[in-house]
């Protein structure tokens, strides 16, 4: 069985991989590029472009024969792509955060504390007569609460 | 010439290319994206290492590859952490 595989072959499946890597790597690192920057969420999408040429890198260290590096490289690369996307989330993701989990958890705040609920009625009702609005508070709380969810959905 | 040595090359070009790429993501205004940039960068440097050690049979450059490796991945970490507790 052992004598199929002789050196020059498995010097063509190296090839192989290798160039198959190479062309990997160039695709992506021309598609990270053209994306359009003002997009929202870009900087995820870029992230799993990266995890694209993570894996090119991890075939190309099996196809020189460098174990340790693949290996170390394919536990870590997971990390490193989570570490980047929840900084990225926590830290400068307005589009995410201010319209989706600050929003929602405002909202539902408001539920437990009679004067936020308040304020939010009263916001949320703007034009209509403060009275009636005040009248409706738990309702109006509660379907802005529903509607707020379903929008960031 | 041999395919092998063909194909490293070709990697070694594919990877330069992606150099360039990922200096230009680093070079964005946004935080997050001189993250993603570095961390790209320093996996980029660490294959031309070990691609060029292997064509040119230097093993030295494996050891160096391997340390960048290493610490580029600590220090990306590192730095998204506290780019997380900032907010």
């Amino acid at each position: 069985m052992l004598e199929i595989i002789n050196p020059s072959m498995v010097s063509l499946i190296q090839s192989i991989l290798i160039i198959l890597s190479g062309l990997v790597i160039l695709i992506a690192s021309i598609g990270i590029l053209t994306f359009d920057k003002d997009m929202p969420n870009v900087v995820y999408v870029r992230i799993h472009v990266l995890g694209m040429i993570d894996v090119a890198g991890i075939v190309v260290f099996l196809a020189l024969g460098q174990y340790l590096f693949a290996v170390l490289y394919l536990v870590l690369a997971p990390f490193l792509a989570h570490a980047m996307a929840n900084a990225y989330f926590y830290g400068e993701d307005d589009y995410n955060t201010l319209y989706a989990a600050d929003m929602v958890e405002d909202k539902y705040a408001a539920l437990n504390d009679p004067d936020k609920l308040e304020d939010v009625a009263t916001e949320d009702v703007s034009g209509e007569d403060a009275d009636s609005a005040e009248g409706n508070a738990d309702e109006t709380a509660t379907e802005n609460l529903d509607s707020g969810v379903e929008s960031n959905d | 010439m041999e395919i092998l040595l063909i194909s490293e090359y070709f990697l070694l070009v594919a990877l330069v290319i992606f150099l360039i790429s990922s200096m230009r993501v680093i070079s964005y205004k946004s935080v997050a994206m001189g993250l993603i940039g570095t961390s790209s960068l320093t996996l980029a440097v660490t294959i031309i290492l070990v691609v060029a050690g292997t064509v040119l049979g230097l093993g030295f450059f494996k050891d160096i590859a391997l340390a960048l490796l290493l610490l580029g991945v600590v220090g990306t970490i590192g730095f998204a952490m506290v780019l997380r507790r900032q907010d």
